[in-house]
């Protein structure tokens, strides 16, 4: 348990976003960097561990501040509004850094025992397969999109367990660095700056401690919950956590609004002022709507779920349908709007270098997470409400 | 809401809660009457009775006048409410609320005028400017002809847009108070939508108005009307037109949300030639939109009146910008819920087209509220484009 003393040292939702917000220019700044290393840069690593933005959700015993989800999300957002790809590092490790806590305690220990600011990268698709042995597995699989590998000690491999005829998952299998061979493939026309590399994992043993149940982390049953008792463990894993997704592409979409703005005020076309014409005021008014109703829309519904989570009451297979539905629809709007300003930005935006241009690439590799596609979200959605299987949802609540 | 100044005319302190709980209880009531508004052009005695017991007009009026002084959230709330069942009796109890909210912010002697002897009087309205009051000893010799004055027939109390006019000196725009006896109705209300809402014009004649049933409307744009002096609750400061037209985005995703439940109902049984319409992706995939749609208007207009109800309390002021980006947002959440309703009423089919549907009689009330001039998205768009897209200097 937290001694008194590092409970008053856990920072307020308020002063982790004006950390945020104190370390968002200076991302900006590194952003053209970041692109062409195509990794985040060590001294952005350095001051996310300072200002505690990873260790939001983790367990107070390992200094973290086991703050909700959507804390973790609106800071997302400060630092995606000045570059996606250096914020998809914060937003990613921040979240496995909660996984970790979901697994049982001494698979904990064993990443943050020593050092409470080892960071976590993962790799879900269950590409993995664990053949069972005496005290745990051997593990063996090729992972891809390991978003910041590079700077991480751990790392979260989808897979199945394999036992003879019986296939059993998918489910989440913590191997250490030592363990994984990193493949560097990743040369992609958007987040390039995530460094999301390919490794591989052969014949490893995983100790039975270092596994999570799948199916159970998708309701929020986790084994982590018998000593980390916060709400924000019970997060369901995937319907609830991947609002990241919508913060960093919200957030994006608000930066890239903000830059073309900024951008705008003073261009001239043929000696014309374009910010006096009401067709590009109004597309600046309908482009803000959008990214403040994609805030509203996934954050108000977030913080809905949270409210049951908090209350100790698990959430509906509608409640986690609607939850998704409405992170992708936010991505959606947030792709609508950095759009509709990109094109109205005009040619000189189009050349390399430019922060509106990589921006925009960023956002488009953000909302085609394959966890954010909005066809997927709908028909679930959809299929569900026409089979009677709930009500459409009611209300939110989007103050803090 | 607090409860610590309530006084000796207050009635027993209600919750967000029990208030959300009446207006639940008296929703489907209201859709059972839907036809019959529609059909008298005027909303029935019965939801005006309903609405008085529940206390669902009274919840922003003063503790002293028997009111419980709530925030405009909970109004917001039991509005979308009672639209989902229907638009034009929903209107009624929205407009006779914030009607009660404006009168809180006249002269405390208008206040004593319309409820001292009767907490229960309701106000009737029509804020353009368009009548004139000549200064007279003290007060005006006023007349006006005036459109658009929902429930009127219900109404003892009109609140009156226009000018104090001098000779060639004009100044306003003023609110101007006159009871029933100055009030001639013209029943002129024969539209295709929000037919229920018996929205009437009505003409004043050289009728006298004394200085304190005047309102400055700048002031009441600035929430500093006088009578915040004795009444104190944050309600009382909220600028006029900046954050109360989220009473129209209530309307109007109400509205869009009821829609979207008769949509489901109508949609979930039906075939066409033989094949289910619900089993196709397309229509499962067309309800999630429509229900995003409307999920992601309700909580934008929403996170309006939260954060500006955080302003008030803390006695914070509101930026032009600030108050541009609120009326933009109230813009954009209408016109998501207009798509969201637009989107279901097209995929009905033609049955759907059929009058005394209630899916029908939704839809033609939505598209009139979202006609409503103050939620108008290009007028405040271009405002809000405006202010922004500035140089930095001059905003």
């Amino acid at each position: 348990m937290a001694s008194l003393d590092t409970q008053s040292s856990i920072p307020s939702r308020e002063e982790l976003l004006d950390r945020a917000r104190e370390i968002a220019p200076r991302l900006r700044e590194r952003a053209e960097s970041c692109e062409a290393a195509r990794m985040v840069p060590a001294e952005t690593i350095a001051e996310y561990r300072a200002a505690g933005l990873i260790r939001i959700a983790m367990p107070k015993r390992y200094s973290g501040y086991e703050q909700g989800w959507d804390v973790l999300c609106e800071i997302s957002q400060i630092l995606a509004a000045s570059c996606g790809s250096q914020a998809w590092i914060q937003r990613i490790c921040a979240d496995h850094a909660q996984m970790v806590s979901t697994f049982p305690p001494e698979a904990q220990e064993d990443v943050w025992g020593d050092d409470h600011n080892v960071l976590i990268s993962a790799a879900f698709d269950p590409t993995g397969r664990a053949r069972p042995v005496e005290g745990g597995w051997i593990f063996s699989g090729r992972h891809s999109f390991s978003s910041g590998i590079d700077h991480c000690d751990w790392h979260i491999c989808g897979g199945f367990i394999e036992d003879g005829e019986d296939f059993d998952g998918p489910h989440f299998f913590l191997v250490p660095r030592r363990d994984v061979t990193i493949t560097d493939d990743w040369f992609v026309m958007s987040l390039a700056g995530t460094g999301s590399k390919s490794f591989e994992v052969k014949n490893a043993f995983v100790p039975s401690h270092r596994f999570l149940d799948g199916p159970r982390a998708r309701q929020g049953e986790n084994p982590g919950t018998k000593i980390n008792k916060a709400a924000v463990y019970r997060t369901p894993r995937g319907g609830i956590t991947s609002n990241g997704f919508a913060a960093l592409a919200v957030g994006m979409a608000r930066g890239i609004v903000e830059d073309w703005i900024a951008y705008t005020r003073p261009r001239k076309s043929r000696g014309i002022s374009i910010a006096d014409k009401q067709s590009t005021q109004i597309i600046a008014a309908r482009s803000g709507a959008e990214v403040d109703a994609a805030e509203a829309l996934y954050l108000g519904t977030l913080r809905d779920s949270q409210k049951i989570l908090e209350a100790g009451n698990k959430l509906t297979a509608m409640q986690l349908a609607t939850a998704r539905r409405n992170a992708a629809f936010a991505c959606q709007l947030s792709l609508k709007a950095g759009t509709r300003a990109f094109n109205a930005a005009g040619g000189r935006v189009l050349f390399s270098g430019h922060s509106l241009e990589r921006q925009y690439r960023n956002l488009l590799g953000a909302v085609a997470h394959h966890g954010m596609v909005w066809d997927v979200a709908a028909t679930t959605w959809g299929q569900m409400i026409m089979e009677g299987e709930g009500d459409a949802p009611a209300s939110g609540i989007p103050t803090p | 809401m607090t409860a610590e100044h309530a006084e000796s005319n207050a009635g027993p302190e209600v919750t967000r809660q029990d208030i959300i709980a009446r207006a639940r209880e008296i929703a489907p009531r209201l859709r059972d009457r839907a036809a019959e508004a529609e059909e008298e052009r005027c909303v029935p005695a019965a939801t005006i009775d309903d609405y008085r017991q529940a206390g669902l007009i009274r919840m922003i009026q003063p503790k002293r006048y028997g009111g419980q002084e709530m925030g405009w959230d909970v109004l917001c709330e039991v509005t979308e409410i009672l639209a989902a069942a229907c638009g034009s009796q929903a209107w009624i109890q929205r407009i006779c609320t914030g009607h009660a909210q404006i009168l809180a912010t006249f002269p405390p002697e208008a206040q004593e005028d319309v409820w001292s002897n009767d907490h229960d009087v309701l106000i009737s309205a029509a804020f353009d400017p368009v009548g004139r009051g000549q200064p007279v000893d003290g007060g005006y010799i006023y007349s006006g002809r005036h459109g658009f004055s929902s429930g009127i027939d219900y109404c003892d109390w009109h609140i009156c847009g226009g000018f104090k006019e001098a000779g060639d000196a004009r100044d306003g725009p003023f609110f101007f108070l006159l009871p029933r006896s100055d009030v001639e109705i013209i029943d002129d209300w024969h539209t295709m939508a929000l037919r229920g809402t018996g929205s009437k014009s009505f003409e004043v004649k050289d009728a006298f108005v004394p200085e304190h049933r005047t309102l400055d409307v700048r002031k009441a744009r600035d929430g500093r009307g006088p009578g915040t002096v004795v009444n104190t609750a944050p309600v009382y400061r909220t600028p006029r037109g900046g954050i109360t037209t989220t009473g129209f985005a209530a309307l109007t995703v109400g509205m869009a949300r009821g829609v979207l439940d008769d949509w489901l109902d109508y949609t979930r049984p039906r075939k066409s030639r033989g094949v289910p319409i619900a089993a196709k992706e397309s229509v499962q995939v067309l309800a999630a939109q429509a229900s995003a749609e409307i999920e992601a208007a309700h909580l934008l207009y929403f996170t309006i009146i939260c954060n500006a109800q955080r302003k008030l309390e803390a006695g914070e002021s509101f930026s032009e910008l600030e108050l541009a980006t609120s009326r933009r947002n109230v813009g954009f959440a209408c016109k998501l819920a207009l798509e969201a309703g637009t989107r279901l009423f097209n995929a009905a089919g033609g049955r759907a087209l059929f009058e005394g549907q209630s899916m029908e009689r939704q839809y033609r009330n939505l598209i009139g509220a979202a006609s409503h001039h103050g939620i108008n998205w290009e007028t405040l768009g271009a405002s809000y484009g405006k202010i922004i897209l500035a140089p930095k200097e001059s905003t």
